[in-house]
């Protein structure tokens, strides 16, 4: 990579990208591979939303079906009615995916960027103090039992993001981000000037950094907003409890209760009281509605636009 | 360049850079110090045989769990592993296990891959972004309601089977013919994944320098040309890092998909079983905490291993590119 | 301000580890000395039910029982109760706030309540059981793991002399041993101690089905009574293929996962296969041979039936799969007979009815089992206290209270009178009306704790339910084998072998999704690769010196 585009941004006009762009033929044909991929996407998407608007009875029937023969709110009725604990699990998810994004982006940019120097001098043992947490780890019970006992972050909403505040896979991508898109020229000039390592990192690294830091933003956000394990574990009351937790219970329950109920004579009941397909199926799409709001945010640091050839510098 | 070099050996040391970088590394010593580190110890747990004791009062820590795990319980070699290897059937779920996840490795990545330079190809880009917007829906659906949306293709009266009828075909027994569910898995693995791993590809291109297109197009590289020869070389280093890490998870399998896609029907069990899912079958029935402590232990000192010897291998052809 | 941060940070874990550290050392409170363990009858050894305290103790509430002290003299505490249920709910708090105040003046405590969901159990709560996380009182079963709990030392021997806090039963749990019926006691003992309370609830649940009246005579089906004798599933398929030929689209047969007339004691091993024959023979005889059900004749028998039955499409197709919910279709009363354990008195379809929210459905029952006790129906449900209870005298007396204290039974079921439930002063029976059924649709029901019949029945319910159910078990026949519970450990890599092997075959021979004569010999072989014999010389060994230890 060319250290000279880097010192001063460049301007580039509209011209050399469109010169550049891909043969109208091929444009084409790419498209069309792209609706086709989007339809293997959207025709199960299509199936799960039909399935939670369909009367309960049409769908055990009828099972689940590309159209309904008639359709009812009933499901989003139950699942948004007065007092129900979803309101509170969305309150606490988007603050939990919020307030962990954060100290993700904090702890891993920052982990990561000795990671990259060639000069730092534990370079090796620290990548390796990370890596090793990614392979070995101690198991359900310790984890309980140092989180509960130990750290005592049980039934509070920092269980829901504390342990998934930093991850050793995002250091390590992160690492590789940094080395291919920080050049060493900048930083050495940085440093010639007389700059602090803090200094620099926060100044001339970070700016260079930016679809890196949205990666490492998005792929922690998207790690804590579909959490489940650690509110189950962690989290005794409704009151915290999160989106994920609550749709997951729900259907383990019926899992469980379906693989059960042969064995033990009571669980018939229980089972009859689980709450309806159509509402399982609802819960599932209402997860999704917020991601297809927040992800454009990110997008625009992934998929350039088309001038997006300038911004970079 | 090389004067670059040399100035870089000269602050190679500094005990001030190495301070300062040195106090970057704490918030995420921290982390994991408390998360990974912490539990640890309780490692050995795969060499015991783990029971609640109640403390004794002269001992110094009075808590329960500690004074059991590391003085109580009896130490019982490698006999928790045993379940391991005394399985006939092992032998298919290791090559379950280790072939879908080396598919997937070359599979998701060549797809997310061809994603991710797909969508920065396109002229369109309102159509790219929204293109990739559902490409990436899938992987927020639960693998639970995955299930449900495959019983609805491919149950006896499912869309799947309504449709063959339809075209005149006969329906197929889905659930009761292992044969079709290698590449069901294989398409419901890339169909969840691939939108999300091609936004790593995606941002790794988004920083390229586009200079370097422009020229070789003044040059005139056909897109093609400079897919093969541009591109994919930038984006080596990052395929080979996801790889490393994918072989160090090469014994672990994602037990939902596994578990919950097929069903519980026995017919499909040979081929759709993986180590993850073994265990869980074959500890639902009550077993001692050392035995799933020993299967994840064994799961990833196999991948640490692997992911060692790739790590030389990789450092042999291109030292950039290894993890360490 | 990013050093600030970071340095904060550290700072709060290491101050957080400390704090936990030096916290833990207070909270483990040392057992205290029991006061003289006054050895009291083992209560396996009460011969009769004594009804004496049951009727006149029962729906006296506020009297203390005479064995426990005073409860001013009593340091106040927090009990601390694990239910298993679906999901917490909004209502928990208000719902803890009235059963405290109710049982402070009672035993000076008050009491939290966690619900663990139905799924999570076996990750969650057994490993804050493992991890010795604090709590006093727990829900148990056969089928959550209760004897490996026990084994790995997670709870309280209950009557145990000679253990840190004596004879608790005998002690504090007067209502439990007078109002439970003594199989239950005996039943749930692990080489003769008790380390959990059961459910008072049904005892003898012989196995059979459902059946859907309204088709039953449109077809002309007249199946016998429970009080006429027993049928064999092979009975139904005259009226099976009548309805098949009327209604094509239909499956008249509700595959639900078991048979309803198998010969085998339930739950004999922790994972099936390995059984004895449950029915005595017409002398009261039990045949105590350990044996492989999979090998014998009725097996075979069955699942050709049953993959008869499928490939007529009397099954539904699908019905090895475990996103067959058969519950469902049940509620479309779309079928003639559905498999079911059952308790006499047509409860279980009356249960099921309520439950399916149809009222329209007229449903009968057909009993293809004797009433016999076996082990598995007593441990189905008991609140055991863990040994990291603080207080485990003040846990028992609660318990003991579940088995005397209709009100509190109540409350703990419905939740707060007058805002989630009130009595139905216009009902003759006097029963319950639920106002906010989120409480009770929250916690695991009636079943899952203390005396049963004394928990007031919904306008739903039948208001003799629950002593019909009581009284239905006594004059079942306990089998032999009650109180003997496989100890897998010294085999357990053989078991979780065969577990994988179960899966691949069990629930889709039963649902006749494949050919038995091919299939059952290649399962009996594949188990036999996994260790089966040697499992079963292991239990053979088990249940003989289990029989020697009891007639000694």
């Amino acid at each position: 990579m060319s250290t000279t585009s880097l010192a001063q941004p460049v301007k580039k006009a509209k011209k050399p990208k469109e010169l550049n762009a891909v043969s109208p033929a091929a444009n084409v044909i790419m498209h069309a591979v792209f609706i086709l991929l989007c339809l293997t996407v959207l025709i199960p998407l299509w199936v799960i939303i039909v399935a939670s608007l369909t009367p309960e009875m049409e769908l055990i029937e009828d099972g689940y079906k590309l159209y309904a023969k008639s359709l009812t709110p009933e499901a989003y009725g139950f699942l948004f009615r007065e007092g129900s604990i979803i309101f509170t699990a969305y309150k606490n998810t988007i603050i939990a995916t919020l307030v962990g994004m954060a100290l993700s982006v904090v702890s891993i940019s920052l982990y990561a960027y000795p990671l990259s120097r060639k000069e730092f001098r534990f370079r090796r043992f620290f990548t390796f103090v990370s890596f090793f947490t990614m392979l070995f780890n101690a198991g359900v019970v310790p984890f309980y039992f140092v989180s509960r006992q130990i750290l005592k972050i049980d039934n509070s909403i920092f269980a829901l993001f504390l342990p998934l505040s930093f991850s050793a896979y995002w250091v390590i991508v992160m690492r590789t981000f940094y080395t291919s898109n920080v050049p060493d020229g900048v930083i050495e000039s940085a440093r010639i000037d007389g700059a602090s390592e803090w200094r620099t990192f926060i100044q001339i690294v970070l700016p260079l950094a930016k679809p890196g830091l949205a990666t490492v933003a998005l792929f922690s956000a998207i790690s804590i907003w579909n959490n489940f394990f650690n509110c189950m574990l962690l989290v005794d009351t409704a009151e915290h409890y999160n989106l994920q937790y609550m749709i997951y219970s729900t259907l383990s329950n019926a899992r469980f209760l379906s693989e059960m109920a042969t064995q033990v004579s009571s669980l018939g009941e229980t089972i009859a009281r689980l709450p309806t397909n159509a509402f399982r199926m609802a819960m599932a799409g209402v997860t999704m509605g917020p991601i297809i709001l927040a992800y454009p945010f990110f997008q625009k640091y992934f998929v350039k636009g088309i001038t997006l050839g300038a911004i970079k510098g | 360049m090389a004067k670059q070099k040399a100035l870089n050996i000269r602050q190679r040391g500094s005990l001030r850079t190495d301070l300062a970088y040195l106090s970057m590394l704490l918030p995420g010593l921290a982390f994991m110090f408390c998360f990974n580190y912490l539990p640890m110890p309780a490692i050995i747990m795969a060499f015991k045989r783990y029971g609640l004791a109640p403390v004794p009062k002269d001992f110094p820590i009075q808590n329960r769990f500690i004074y059991s795990l590391f003085v109580e319980n009896p130490w019982v070699g490698l006999q928790n592993f045993q379940f391991l290897i005394r399985t006939p059937s092992m032998g298919d779920y290791v090559r379950n296990t280790v072939g879908y996840n080396l598919i997937f490795m070359v599979v998701g990545t060549v797809v997310a891959v061809a994603i991710a330079i797909g969508v920065n190809e396109l002229r369109n880009r309102l159509a790219a972004k929204f293109y990739h917007t559902v490409i990436f829906l899938p992987y927020f659906l639960s693998w639970i309601i995955a299930s449900y949306v495959v019983y609805a293709f491919l149950s006896t009266n499912g869309i799947m089977n309504n449709l063959l009828v339809n075209f005149g075909g006969a329906t197929i027994d889905w659930y009761r013919t292992p044969r079709y569910w290698p590449f069901i898995l294989i398409f419901a693995n890339v169909w969840k994944h691939s939108g999300y791993s091609s936004i790593l590809y995606l941002s790794t291109l988004t920083g390229f320098d586009q200079e370097v297109y422009e020229s070789a197009a003044i040059d005139g590289a056909t897109k093609w040309q400079q897919i093969r020869y541009i591109t994919i070389p930038l984006l080596l280093p990052m395929i080979v890092l996801l790889q490393i890490l994918a072989v160090g998870r090469i014994f672990g399998s994602e037990f939902d998909m596994f578990y919950s896609l097929p069903n519980g029907s026995g017919p499909l069990a040979k081929v759709t079983t993986t180590i993850d899912v073994f265990v869980y079958n074959a500890l639902r029935t009550g077993a001692q905490l050392g035995l799933p402590s020993a299967a994840s232990f064994f799961q990833a000192l196999v991948g640490f291993i692997l992911v060692l010897t790739t790590n030389f291998i990789v450092r042999r052809f291109d030292a950039d590119m290894a993890l360490f | 301000m990013k050093k600030r941060i970071i340095a904060a940070l550290l700072a709060s874990a290491l101050v957080m580890a400390l704090a936990a550290c030096g916290g833990s050392a207070a909270t483990t409170a040392a057992p205290t000395t029991t006061k003289a363990a006054e050895k009291t009858e083992a209560p396996a050894d009460d011969d009769g039910k004594e009804t004496d305290a049951k009727e006149t103790d029962a729906k006296e509430t506020d009297a203390p029982a005479t064995e426990a002290p005073d409860a001013s003299d009593l340091p106040e505490y927090t009990l601390k109760y694990v239910e298993i249920g679906n999901q917490d709910c909004s209502r928990r708090e208000a719902v803890e706030a009235v059963i405290s105040e109710y049982i402070k003046p009672l035993i000076n405590a008050s009491i939290e309540f966690q619900i663990v969901a139905w799924g999570d159990w076996s990750e969650k709560a057994i490993t804050a059981l493992q991890s010795g996380q604090e709590m006093d009182i727990v829900f148990t079963a056969d089928w959550q793991h209760y004897l490996r709990s026990v084994q790995s030392g997670s709870f309280n021997a209950l009557n145990d002399p000679e253990g840190p806090y004596g004879d608790l039963l005998a002690k504090y749990g007067q209502d439990i041993l007078s109002s439970l019926n003594p199989a239950f006691i005996t039943g749930t003992q692990i080489n003769g101690i008790n380390y959990a309370v059961p459910t008072n609830k049904e005892l003898a649940v012989p196995n059979g089905w459902l059946y859907n009246i309204d088709k039953a005579e449109e077809y002309g089906f007249v199946p016998l009574k429970e009080s006429e004798g027993l049928m064999k599933v092979q009975d139904f398929e005259p009226y099976l293929e009548k309805m098949k030929e009327a209604e094509p689209s239909s499956y008249p047969y509700l595959f639900s996962g078991g048979n309803g007339d198998e010969p085998w004691v339930p739950g004999f091993t922790n994972f099936g296969v390995i059984t004895m024959v449950q029915d005595p023979d017409e002398n009261g005889n039990f045949d105590e041979t350990i044996v492989n059900m999979w090998e014998s004749d009725y097996a075979m028998q069955l699942c050709q039936t049953m993959f008869d039955w499928a490939q007529k499409g009397y099954i539904h197709p699908d019905a090895a799969l475990t996103t067959f919910n058969d519950s469902d279709i049940f509620k479309t009363g779309d079928f003639l007979i559905y498999q079911q354990p059952l308790k006499g008195n047509n409860i279980k379809a009356q249960e099921r009815v309520n439950a399916s929210g149809n009222k329209n459905l007229n449903i009968g029952e057909i009993y293809g089992q004797k009433k016999v006790v076996t082990t598995t129906h007593t441990g189905g449900s008991m609140l055991a206290i863990p040994v990291t209870s603080a207080d485990p005298e003040r846990a028992m007396m609660y318990i003991n209270m579940m088995h005397r204290d209709t009100d509190l039974l109540n409350m703990m079921l419905y939740g707060v009178p007058g805002e989630d439930w009130e009595i139905d002063e216009g009902d003759e029976y006097k029963r319950v009306n639920i106002i906010n059924a989120e409480w009770s649709g929250a916690h695991g029901g009636a079943w899952t704790f203390g005396n049963t019949a004394l928990q007031t029945p919904t306008t739903m319910e039948d208001p003799e339910k629950n002593r019909l159910l009581q009284e239905y078990a006594l004059d079942a026949v306990p089998h032999p084998s009650l109180g003997f519970r496989f100890d897998q450990t010294p085999v357990e890599a053989l078991v979780a072998a065969l577990n994988n092997v179960r899966d691949a075959y069990e629930r889709s021979l039963y649902a006749g999704a494949i050919d038995p004569v091919e299939n059952i010999p290649k399962f009996n072989d594949e188990m036999r690769a996994a260790g089966l014999d040697e499992i079963m010389a292991e239990v053979q060994k088990q249940y003989d010196e289990w029989k020697a230890n009891l007639a000694g």
